[in-house]
């Protein structure tokens, strides 16, 4: 379907065609005449073809317009006579809502790269060009997620303006405090607006789409950068954090294996000290005295066992201190 | 009409004198004039990026106590405990005597990313205490929490009572969902803002950037105080420059918050999930190396100090600590104005270090 065959479409629409014509049309014609001035005053008495020739463009121009004019002017009398002035203003108000840049940019143009990437994934063609669009798409929603949380916080300073307003037509003695008490007025008034607004239902909404959307943008980002260095050799953050995921690992299980290590050297071995002190006066150990030297055999070997691993991990902890 | 000019004529001239002022006096100050956390410190130990220091004791100091460590929180340096030498926490309860350590955690990277408060507590500060008891030849020591500093503090004593001579919390969150018992609009906006997040948000967010980075804090900070954040350059700084030492503490107070380390990714999912959305600390569910926190073993002397103007920890959060200690010597301490105000306001300089003396005498 056309523009022209829905009526309460079209009358708007070649109203808002007809003036513009009609202005560019004026611009036009002022230009080529003031042209031809100077020309024929600078020619004056010579014959100029390619005067004349713009001339008569330029008539021919005008005339096509006035052409237009006139059939747009026929269209919209005939869906005036329709009667259906009552929708004419919604249907214009939606299409110059629709029209707008920001809407095209903003909504339009994000929609379709919307449907572009949630469409199915091929294995072998479009992978990066699917990746583009993503973050486009990423980006606009972006750009819609900030300018909703605008405006909610727009509209708290407008209703913290409009409160200074009333209180000052309530109070004008407060315009004889000075600029400065105004000024101190009118950031309480607007603190307590901002803060207030902050806490209700739709900022929280609109904050949180704002934090989703910002890291998600952020992740997409990181994610093609990536893939840009995998193709050229260069280490990935993905990478760079999986390694140092491992060093966390690794610093802990040493640590760990270090407190075992002191636990091991410090606990049991205290009392195997002692009895070893009293062992070396019996030349025949009791069976308990037994048992506490092959203990006391087990956590040495434990312990030697710990401190070559430790030795081995070393490197690792002192390369990665500060 | 001229009765109501001569106020706007005389308020613009003074504010014209004013800004001429401010900017005579940023061409006179360089950077290296701004100094915060200048009292004297001789780094003791160091593990990893994190440093303790040791404040060097005054000639002026009465008596020596025994050794306070001080624990800050993640957000924000430590600085602000010594922010100018007449504000400076640090200063007062040096002149009362109190030996004192703080910890410095350094300025975390990506790389530490994965660092968890099982790490900082259970390690850092644990490999700290260790070293100032063996150093001092003690068994146990007072700690000073600061904010996050005093909930890993608390975690600390409840996890390891034997090592915790005196436990004193200041401005420090314990039940991060009693927000709602403050009546004040504009405290507590952290809490809401945090419990408004769905999990899969923060974890997004430390997906995203690695850890939770000190920009989007200080983002946090200024949302917070809007008005406050719109005028502080406009009519705040341009007011200060009437009085050199007026202007040198703003630029001082303007310097520490610059310095906003980035929070470790793992230890903001704790801080953020964990303890302000879940508030598993208060129900006994939030973990350290795989065991559970019970505050009931904090038995040892509390002395919790919070501020009544607090907007970012809001005074009933730190106030429950009382309900689910078992310690028989709790204190609490109210003091004016906001959260950063307890170590940086004239006012409360000589009443935070006297009630903290005074309470260690005790």
């Amino acid at each position: 379907m056309g523009i022209g065959d829905n009526a309460a479409f079209a009358k708007p629409f070649f109203a808002l065609f007809e003036a513009g014509q009609s202005q560019w049309a004026d611009l036009h014609k002022s230009y080529w005449d003031s042209g031809a001035d100077k020309e024929t005053q600078k020619e004056a008495g010579e014959a100029n073809h390619w005067l004349s020739m713009l001339e008569q463009n330029s008539e021919a121009y005008q005339r096509q317009m006035i052409d237009w004019i006139q059939a747009a002017s026929r269209m919209t009398a005939e869906t005036s006579e329709a009667g259906e002035n009552e929708e004419l203003a919604s249907a214009f108000k939606n299409y110059s809502a629709e029209t707008t840049p920001f809407h095209f940019f903003y909504q339009a143009f994000g929609d379709a790269l919307g449907q572009a990437t949630s469409g199915p994934e091929l294995a072998d063609i479009g992978f990066i060009e699917r990746k583009l669009l993503s973050q486009s798409k990423e980006w606009f929603d972006l750009q819609d997620a900030t300018k909703n949380c605008q405006k909610i916080v727009s509209d708290a300073w407008f209703r913290a303006g409009q409160k200074l307003m009333e209180s000052m037509a309530s109070e004008p003695s407060i315009l004889k405090m000075g600029p400065r008490d105004l000024v101190d007025r009118w950031l309480k008034l607007l603190n307590d607006e901002l803060t207030q607004t902050q806490r209700s239902k739709s900022f929280l909404e609109a904050q949180r789409n704002l934090l989703r959307t910002a890291t998600s943008y952020r992740i997409h980002h990181t994610s093609l950068v990536e893939n840009w260095c995998e193709g050229n050799g260069i280490p990935t953050r993905s990478e760079v954090d999986e390694l140092h995921q491992a060093v966390h690992s690794l610093r802990r299980e040493l640590r760990n294996l270090k407190r075992q290590l002191s636990d091991a050297g410090n606990t049991p071995v205290k009392p195997e000290a002692k009895i070893r002190k009293k062992a070396s006066y019996d030349k025949k150990p009791s069976n308990q005295k037994k048992a506490a030297t092959k203990k006391a055999s087990v956590v040495k070997k434990r312990r030697q066992k710990l401190l070559e691993v430790t030795a081995e991990w070393a490197p690792i902890s002192a390369g990665s201190g500060r | 009409m001229i009765s109501s000019a001569i106020p706007a004529i005389s308020d613009w001239t003074d504010y014209c004198t004013q800004l001429s002022r401010c900017t005579h006096a940023f061409r006179q100050i360089r950077d290296e004039d701004i100094q915060v956390g200048s009292a004297i410190k001789t780094e003791v130990f160091s593990v990893d990026k994190v440093n303790l220091f040791h404040y060097n004791k005054p000639e002026t100091s009465a008596s020596e106590t025994e050794p306070v460590l001080i624990v800050y929180g993640l957000i924000g340096s430590y600085k602000m405990i010594d922010l100018q030498e007449d504000r400076s926490l640090v200063r007062s309860l040096q002149a009362r005597g109190i030996d004192l350590y703080v910890i410095d955690w350094g300025h975390p990277s990506r790389a530490d990313q994965y660092l968890s408060f099982d790490d900082y507590i259970e390690d850092y500060l644990q490999q700290c205490v260790d070293y100032i008891c063996a150093s001092r030849g003690i068994e146990k020591i007072t700690l000073l929490g600061i904010c996050e500093g005093g909930t890993f503090s608390a975690m600390y004593a409840a996890r390891h009572p034997e090592k915790v001579k005196n436990l004193i919390l200041t401005i420090t969150p314990i039940d991060f969902a009693a927000d709602v018992e403050d009546l004040n609009p504009q405290h507590g906006l952290i809490n809401v803002w945090t419990r408004n997040m769905e999990d899969k948000d923060v974890a997004s967010i430390l997906e995203a950037w690695g850890n939770l980075p000190g920009e989007f804090m200080s983002g946090v900070f200024q949302a917070m105080t809007p008005a406050r954040t719109i005028s502080k350059y406009a009519l705040d700084m341009v007011e200060a420059a009437a009085d050199e030492k007026r202007l040198m503490n703003f630029l001082r107070m303007e310097k520490w918050l610059a310095d906003r380390p980035h929070h470790p990714g793992a230890a903001a999912m704790q801080w953020l999930v964990n303890l302000y959305k879940n508030n598993e600390l208060v129900k006994g569910k939030f973990m350290l190396n795989g065991e559970p926190i019970d505050l009931r073993q904090i038995t040892m002397p509390v002395l919790n100090i919070y501020a009544e103007g607090d907007h970012i920890i809001p005074p009933p959060c730190s106030k429950a600590l009382r309900h689910f200690i078992e310690s028989e010597n709790y204190t609490e301490m109210a003091l004016p104005g906001g959260h950063v105000g307890v170590y940086v306001s004239s006012k409360s300089q000589g009443i935070v270090g006297d009630g903290i003396y005074s309470w260690l005498g005790n």
